[in-house]
């Protein structure tokens, strides 16, 4: 009999441990509807620049929550996201469907630029470097000449403990080069804190590059305090002569920031296109149908306290080279760079 | 950081000398015993800060306990931990499709199926007092839990660190079993999780060190109300071991930043050596 008791209560708490609607009650269910309803409110608790970039997001609610219905299809659903996140113009703002045949939901530049034809690695490759080595996935470094060395990355994505082995190798083999050509133009974003350490293999004192500052609370203007981002000379040694650092228009986020560290050294020489202009850090949330949603939920400011959000940062020297340029063979940004080092 | 060390210590502390002042009471001589555990357990989770889908783990999980009792007290401590699946519901075969173009404007599409896993730890200390008679023991006492659930997609990422209640009841069953259940509900904890806008970076620490500054508070019932029901039950099978089986069922539900809600089934054989 007792055993019979001790089964029920067993069995009991295992019911109990399934009523999951009860336990858990979730928000929203997956419609149409409620995707869209949750996509406005993640914006409206966590994006950082609603004042920077003065969008009245109540009435953008008013103009496209009509627009949905709990019949509309996932087509219809991301048409109306994309009309709606295209207010931002924000290339940190985006939605990826989990759907096969739906791409991913853009705001910003990033919405219709989609093919980057001021630079090709096999143009560069082929017609400037004499040597070239891959040192890991996202870095490649070579000279020019015996006076010119290059130096590209594709994404901050490693360890710092790794960049320092990387750069410890690279600015000794480059130390007996007059300059570097220092190459991001296809340079997607990844770590700050990365970002900022390389900038501080090449500088010779600390400097005030960047403020940011984040979302914590439900206001548009609810942040946490400002942060204040130094760079430092970094490592054991700092490659301390002339910089050129060629950005473009895929140049962005992480990328961006260390343009602004670099920035901030008088040896440095930014060449080629304005950068991106999505500065801030992003998170991500999940809908409850599944897709995902990009969210920048800071406000990043330059060393003068500018957003340059939705604008990025400017180079000293323009150069960009139109598709058939650099399928021909021809960089201007690189031409620009190698005259000025050899001047 | 030190607020963690501070209660860590201040409990282990307290324990500590409740545990010796029972045993200098010569009241009896102490049982002790070590065991082993091993089971599987399922938690389902709403990250509201970070998903709106309620996600579900499948974990298998491993642990040690070590008891020490007497007819004043019993003190029991025990640390475990898990690892397995964490998907959402509905959701065990989503895909992320990415398309980049090169400069002659051709398409190249990847797909990358999501996937994501979680890392639990438990560790517990509780001092129970026993009071009443009978046939069955009844015990209160005070525990001192550490959880973490690692996540590595940051949903439910959390770490808490409290002072819990626990009321214990326990039974011999014949010579040979005993039954026991035990209900704890925390008081106090110091609770960390991911700040107001989900990500950890700093110029000066690292992530885990940013969690940890930005994402800690000090929580009572009203932001971490959580309730955990064990049952147990073992039989000797040899002199000096037992085998048993144990159930436990926990639910939570913390409510800074944003609502966190979860509750975890668990299922477990154990074995228990006499020492």
């Amino acid at each position: 009999m007792k055993n019979k008791y001790l089964a029920c209560l067993i069995a009991g708490l295992f019911a109990l441990g399934s009523c999951e609607e009860a336990l858990l009650s979730p928000e929203y269910e997956n419609t149409a509807v409620d995707n869209f309803e949750c996509i406005w409110k993640n914006y409206d608790l966590y994006y950082g620049q609603f004042l920077v970039r003065n969008i009245n997001w109540d009435s953008l609610y008013a103009g496209y929550r009509p627009k949905i219905s709990h019949t509309s299809s996932d087509e219809e659903l991301a048409k109306v996201i994309h009309d709606l996140i295209w207010h931002f113009h924000d290339d940190h703002v985006f939605i990826d469907p989990t759907v096969k045949g739906l791409k991913r939901i853009e705001s910003g530049r990033s919405d219709t630029m989609k093919i980057q034809t001021d630079f090709l690695a096999e143009t560069v490759e082929n017609n400037y470097l004499a040597m070239s080595k891959q040192y890991s996935g996202h870095i490649w470094y070579g000279k020019i000449n015996e006076k010119i060395g290059y130096v590209r990355m594709d994404v901050f994505a490693d360890p710092v403990d790794f960049a320092e082995k990387a750069f410890d190798d690279i600015l000794e083999f480059l130390s007996e080069t007059s300059g570097i050509i220092f190459d991001i133009r296809k340079l997607e974003g990844g770590d700050d804190r990365l970002a900022r350490y390389i900038a501080g293999r090449f500088a010779s004192e600390r400097s005030l590059y960047m403020t940011s500052r984040k979302r914590n609370g439900p206001r548009h203007d609810d942040f946490e305090s400002e942060i204040r981002w130094y760079v430092n000379p970094e490592g054991s040694f700092q490659y301390t002569k002339p910089v050129m650092l060629l950005t473009g228009r895929f140049t962005a986020s992480a990328g961006e920031t260390f343009t602004l560290a670099m920035n901030r050294n008088r040896r440095v020489t930014q060449i080629g296109d304005t950068t991106l202009g999505a500065f801030s850090d992003v998170m991500s949330m999940e809908l409850p149908n599944g897709w995902l949603q990009a969210i920048p939920v800071g406000d990043y400011r330059n060393h003068e306290g500018i957003s340059l959000e939705g604008i990025g940062v400017a180079p000293e020297i323009f150069a960009r080279s139109t598709k058939n340029e650099t399928l021909a063979g021809k960089d201007k940004a690189m031409d620009a760079a190698i005259k000025i080092l050899t001047e | 950081m030190k607020s963690i060390i501070f209660i860590a210590v201040w409990t282990l502390s307290s324990v500590y000398i409740l545990a010796q002042s029972d045993e200098m009471a010569g009241q009896d001589k102490s049982q002790k015993a070590l065991g082993l555990r091993a089971g599987f357990q399922s938690r389902h989770l709403l990250d509201e800060q970070k998903s709106a889908l309620t996600y579900q783990s499948t974990e298998i999980f491993a642990g040690v306990f070590y008891r020490r009792e007497t007819q004043r007290s019993f003190l029991y401590a025990s640390l475990s931990a898990g690892k397995g699946k964490f998907i959402p519901d509905g959701f065990n075969h989503r895909w992320i499709y990415t398309t980049e173009y090169d400069i002659y404007g051709v398409p190249k599409i990847d797909s990358v199926r999501i996937l994501s896993q979680l890392i639990s730890a438990d560790i517990q200390f509780t001092w129970f007092w026993k009071f009443g008679s009978g046939k069955t023991d009844w015990m209160a006492g005070t525990t001192v839990r550490e959880m973490l659930l690692y996540t590595d997609n940051n949903t439910g990422l959390f770490n808490s660190l409290g002072i819990a209640l626990t009321l214990r009841a326990s039974r011999q069953i014949g010579n040979k079993s005993d039954i026991s259940a035990a209900l704890s509900v925390p008081l106090i904890s110091l609770t960390t999780r991911l700040p107001w806008h989900n990500t950890a970076t700093s110029p000066d620490k690292s992530e885990s060190g940013t969690f940890f500054k930005k994402g800690s508070r000090l929580t009572g019932p009203s932001d971490l109300r959580m309730v955990k029901l064990d049952l147990e039950y073992n039989c000797k099978v040899l002199p000096g071991i037992s085998l048993g089986a144990a159930y436990s069922f926990t639910y939570m539900h913390l409510t800074y930043f944003q609502t966190l809600k979860s509750y975890m089934n668990s299922i477990q054989i154990q074995t228990i050596y006499r020492l």
